[in-house]
């Protein structure tokens, strides 16, 4: 147990992101800076929240990061990692290997079960053919759907569903896991089940976490805050 | 590359077993009309060559012909014709041998007696009439009276479409109703002018062939002044289409005459065959493009429609190849189960129907024509449309940025 916290003790000091100047301007007749020169590090292992008003670019912010927009200027290392050097196949590739996203919207294949949603991350990976079924059979378990893996999305319910996709999101076990307002479209006890399975995961699998949210009380979960005010971090 | 494909493949089956099971039967109904239409117009084309062919066989000129020879000095006749037959059927593979004459001459016919006479100018074939059933199938298409028998003069025997009245409507070219037993009289070439009473009338629903009258070889010597000649010895062999063969055999035995396979007698036919290779074609194309767009569409709003579900595959890090490789394999998995069923409906019901019921062609009656080769060439040309149809829109959707799929920003 003192061996595991010694572990999460010496990952913290490392920053497994680190932004520099980063910035966003949306082309147009009159272009919209929507990130206008954020930089800040986040240490591996901690549970960052990215708080701000509508509008003040924390979602674009987080595009920027899991690697899903690119952004006009700036950098972006994750792990040493210069990612916005990387080709498009580079950072699907990227994304595939190192990162796990929750969209606001549970973002799950129609066609695919609970099962199988989980496991197409790891199904392109590649590997084991019945590793990777029992690793997300395992991760749906973690996220307490265990009985529910063989239902379609429209089988479960929203708060199923976002847990369906935060599975889906460690499948790979990623480096970071990025989450875009993940309960936005939940019920409060949908989303204290997501938020507490968020801290869980930081607590004890050392899970580095990133997430915007828009709500003042998911502040309690996380370990720090990153607030956007039009396009630019501030330090809290 | 083999775990893309498995992935892809594994995509295209969730979304075809998931997807709406009425709109896959009605996709996969139109690619089987589309595979059919490629396939009939083809088969029928062809049923209506291979029709022209086996009549030019069956009735025209057999297998082989000879002629007389024409080099150092062009000869009206074949001399010695009687060796020549015994020598060619002596030959493995020949199963009849029968020599004929060619008179060209003028049918003049009075049909109310009144002494207006409707002359029309035609071919005169003198046969052997009883080598001539081992040849042809004239003996057996005798519509009205009988056939040719013996050394018969004064006996004629007319094509229907010459003697006219029997349905074949070409009041151009025929004699305005000639009926068995009327008299015909007829001018040849060399101003002999003979009459002849109608033995019978025969069809067999070729017009080069019905367009023919016959007498027998010996009213035919006995009109050109000659013996034991022919204008062309015609050759029967087992197999149609080993031709080659059997005419280098008899070129050695008679390198004088003039030795030919009979589709170099189809003459203007020949060019009906270019004509309906190139309608095959252009139909053929029309019939693709049509396939393809439908293809085309039918991916291209399957992509539209999963826009969203395309950029949530991309954030997850499925590549961009194999979201296009899914959407391919549904188009050739729509195309697979469009060529089973479109064969199926072809070979089980357009096959029976036409051999029920035949075109009936100035050639002969049609059917379809169908061939190994022909049916995996459509096939492999609807599955080449499908690969380009499925590999466009797909390329599209799975090109577009992510936030634009998943949001439509």
């Amino acid at each position: 147990m003192e061996k595991s916290n010694l572990k999460t003790q010496r990952s913290k000091i490392n920053n497994i992101i680190k932004v520099e100047n980063l910035k966003k301007i949306y082309p147009g007749r009159v272009p919209t800076p929507a990130l206008k020169g954020v930089s800040f590090d986040v240490k591996a292992g901690e549970f960052i929240a990215i708080m701000g008003r509508s509008g003040s670019g924390k979602s674009t912010l987080l595009h920027q990061l899991g690697l899903i927009d690119t952004p006009t200027e700036g950098q972006i290392l994750i792990n040493d990692t210069d990612v916005l050097k990387l080709s498009d196949s580079g950072k699907t590739l990227y994304r595939l290997q190192n990162l796990g996203y929750v969209f606001q919207e549970y973002a799950l294949i129609a066609e695919l079960t609970a099962l199988e949603n989980v496991y197409l991350p790891a199904f392109a990976l590649g590997g084991n053919n019945d590793g990777y079924k029992k690793r997300a059979q395992e991760m749906l378990e973690i996220v307490g759907l265990g009985e529910r893996v063989d239902h379609y999305p429209n089988e479960l319910s929203g708060g199923e569903q976002q847990r369906v996709a935060i599975a889906r999101a460690l499948i790979n076990k990623p480096k970071i896991l990025f989450a875009d307002e993940p309960c936005a479209n939940l019920d409060s006890v949908s989303s204290k089940v997501v938020l507490e399975l968020f801290k869980k995961l930081n607590k004890e699998l050392g899970q580095t976490i990133v997430m915007v949210t828009h709500e003042p009380e998911d502040e309690k979960f996380v370990d720090r805050v990153i607030w956007m005010r039009d396009g630019l971090s501030e330090s809290p | 590359m083999a775990r893309n494909i498995k992935i892809a493949a594994f995509l295209a089956f969730k979304s075809i077993v998931k997807g709406n099971k009425a709109t896959t039967a009605l996709i996969i109904f139109i690619l089987s009309l589309a595979f059919v239409n490629l396939v009939f117009i083809a088969g029928i084309l062809n049923g209506v060559l291979e029709g022209i062919n086996k009549q030019v066989v069956t009735n025209l000129v057999s297998n082989i012909v000879i002629e007389p020879q024409e080099e150092p000095t062009k000869k009206d006749f074949i001399i010695h014709a009687r060796d020549i037959m015994d020598q060619v059927e002596k030959i493995p593979g020949v199963t009849a041998v029968t020599s004929r004459y060619k008179l060209a001459g003028t049918l003049a016919f009075d049909k109310e007696k009144n002494g207006k006479f409707k002359f029309r100018s035609g071919e005169i074939i003198g046969v052997d009439p009883e080598n001539e059933k081992n040849i042809s199938n004239i003996a057996s298409k005798i519509i009205s009276g009988e056939y040719l028998e013996g050394l018969g003069n004064g006996e004629i025997l007319l094509g229907s479409s010459l003697a006219g009245g029997y349905g074949d409507s070409e009041d151009l070219i025929d004699l305005g109703g000639v009926r068995v037993g009327d008299k015909v009289q007829v001018t040849f070439s060399n101003q002999t002018v003979k009459e002849y009473k109608v033995k019978g009338i025969f069809r067999v629903q070729f017009g080069f062939v019905d367009r023919l009258a016959f007498i027998t070889t010996k009213e035919a010597e006995s009109i050109l002044g000659v013996h034991d000649n022919a204008s062309q010895i015609l050759v029967k062999i087992k197999d149609t289409g080993s031709e080659d063969g059997y005419v280098d055999q008899i070129k050695t035995f008679f390198p004088n005459l003039r030795v030919d396979k009979w589709n170099n007698f189809v003459g203007a036919l020949g060019n009906v065959s270019k004509s309906f290779d190139m309608i095959t074609l252009i139909i053929s194309a029309i019939g693709l493009a049509v396939a393809a767009i439908t293809i085309f569409i039918l991916i291209y709003v399957e992509v539209v429609h999963k826009r969203r579900q395309i950029g949530i595959l991309k954030a997850i890090g499925i590549k961009q190849n194999i979201i296009i490789y899914s959407y391919i394999f549904q188009a050739l998995f729509y195309v697979s189960l469009g060529v089973v069923i479109g064969t199926l409906l072809t070979l089980y019901v357009l096959v029976p129907f036409f051999s029920g019921h035949p075109l009936r062609l100035p050639v002969g009656e049609t059917g379809l024509a169908l061939n190994k080769l022909g049916l995996i060439y459509n096939a492999l040309s609807l599955f080449l449309a499908a690969l380009i149809a499925g590999f466009i829109p797909s390329w599209r959707g799975a090109k577009e940025n992510i936030l634009k799929a998943i949001w439509g920003a």
